[in-house]
């Protein structure tokens, strides 16, 4: 058969599939990274760099935090997994966009550029995570993991909620170009509110129903719950969260192909 | 062979629907290569990208036996800031080819582009000539039953297009070319036959030399 050209069968289908995510993930790794003169340095000095800056301002270095949790590795398990999820909505959000010149070859097609971009970010910030809390560990602070599987499932979770969001946000900014403002604008806010810098044990009984429904809090506590030992009653409800992973990823799908055309056309 | 079955294709403008093709059936013969004619906006580009399956009719189905290229445009599917090389190896990749295969594609694109050391070079920096040997060259690269070349023969200078003029040549018996282009000579040399686009009508001219009479008095 000829190089790349027939579609048939479903194992040739997914393989084409595999080759294109392979060599987008490559290109996007040159794009971003390529001309800079410490280059690929620069993968991780950035979310390190964010991650750092944010500890020390919130983190009061030393402090005990909710719980008897070294304030800073608290800090971190919050800061880490929110930032992926924030870039896996805003990154996936533009990714459809970003790669449009490359549609002219049609084996690449929009999910390939979401799904090349979202791999990337949770690699990045799966080493940011281990670094850093390496880092702390090493620095004297309490950063001992109590199940590690249970941590990365429970961040991989929120990066699929990030996913879907970033999904439906790059559908839907093709016909309403509006909604790439409008995304960032209403999800910054939920930082303050997602128990990044507090547990949601310190918050007054009618707060918490409040903040409660806010799926990013659930998946932060679940991930705490999962990485400190004395933290063992958590708030976070993982059959909630669990609608969040799957209802926009649904969603987001069903738009994709609804809108298939309009996406690869100039 | 290609055959378009009713196609109907329009875009909505601030003027209205405009119909570039409306309810048209066709069918490209094999083994002798095509000239698409018709004014700039005629939509021959969009035939090309709808025959490369990247752009879909409003009705109707384009059937495909064999295996077709992308459109091989001036400034379609590269990335300014990406060097050559690299643009190169992307496509390459996306077509499945890595390692040992990969690096004999390369080199191949390298040498029939004839663009030297600006292939580690990025693409913006190029001339719009060079960044067309650069497309051509890489399309060259795989072998296809049909290639579709988009405005790009003309864009090189005289020792380009005729290396490209023999490539055609040389590939014309297992390939067919589909080439939308403004410069009769080349439409002259390599169709044998010419496809007019215009008013949402196709009109087919066995004789090139009608095609263009028709073409140049539109």
């Amino acid at each position: 058969m000829r190089t790349g050209v027939s579609r048939k069968g479903l194992a040739h289908g997914f393989n084409v599939m595999v080759n294109v995510i392979k060599a987008l993930i490559l290109r996007e790794l040159k794009t971003r990274f390529g001309s800079y003169r410490f280059g690929y340095a620069w993968i991780l000095a950035e979310p390190l760099a964010h991650v750092i800056i944010l500890s020390l301002v919130f983190g009061v270095r030393g402090r005990v935090g909710p719980l008897g949790i070294d304030f800073p590795a608290f800090v971190a398990t919050g800061i880490i997994p929110w930032t992926l999820f924030y870039s896996m909505v805003t990154r996936g959000m533009s990714s459809i966009e970003a790669n449009r010149p490359l549609f002219t070859y049609r084996q690449v097609r929009p999910l390939d550029a979401l799904i090349a971009r979202s791999i990337l970010e949770i690699c990045i910030y799966s080493v940011v995570f281990v670094v850093f809390m390496l880092g702390l560990w090493a620095v004297g602070f309490d950063a001992r993991v109590k199940d590690p599987l249970g941590v990365m499932f429970a961040t991989f979770s929120l990066a699929g909620f990030g996913f879907g969001i970033g999904l439906i946000a790059a559908v839907l900014t093709v016909p309403l170009p509006d909604v790439a403002k409008i995304i960032p604008i209403v999800i910054r806010p939920i930082y303050l509110i997602s128990g990044i810098f507090f547990s949601v044990d310190q918050l007054p009984t009618e707060l918490r129903d409040v903040v409660l429904w806010n799926p990013v809090l659930h998946a932060l506590e679940i991930i705490r719950a999962n990485y400190f030992v004395n933290m063992s009653a958590s708030h976070g409800d993982v059959e909630y969260f669990a609608w969040f992973v799957v209802v926009p990823l649904v969603v987001g799908l069903t738009l994709l192909t609804l809108f298939h055309q309009k996406l690869i056309s100039t | 062979m290609i055959e378009l079955n009713q196609i109907t294709k329009s875009f909505a403008t601030p003027y209205g629907r405009k119909y570039i093709m409306s309810d048209v059936t066709y069918t490209f013969p094999s083994r002798m290569n095509v000239g698409l004619l018709g004014r700039n906006g005629a939509g021959k580009s969009t035939l090309l990208r709808m025959i490369g399956g990247i752009e879909y009719p409003d009705s109707g189905r384009i059937h495909v036996d064999g295996s077709v290229s992308w459109p091989v445009g001036i400034t379609a599917g590269m990335q300014g800031s990406l060097t050559g090389r690299d643009n190169t190896r992307f496509v390459c990749r996306v077509n499945g080819v890595w390692g040992d295969e990969l690096r004999e594609k390369e080199g191949f694109i390298k040498e029939f582009s004839e663009i030297g050391d600006y292939f580690d070079m990025p693409v913006k920096v190029y001339s719009s000539g060079m960044r067309a040997r650069l497309g051509f060259a890489i399309c060259m690269a795989f072998d296809f039953d049909f290639y579709l070349i988009d405005e790009i023969t003309a864009v090189g200078d005289p020792v380009f297009r005729r290396k490209s003029t023999e490539e055609l040549d040389r590939r014309r018996e297992r390939s067919t070319f589909i080439i939308a282009s403004h410069n009769m000579n080349m439409i002259r040399e390599q169709c044998g036959i010419v496809v007019l686009l215009g008013n949402g009508k196709l009109k087919i001219f066995d004789d090139v030399e009608e095609g263009i009479d028709a073409y140049e008095r539109q």
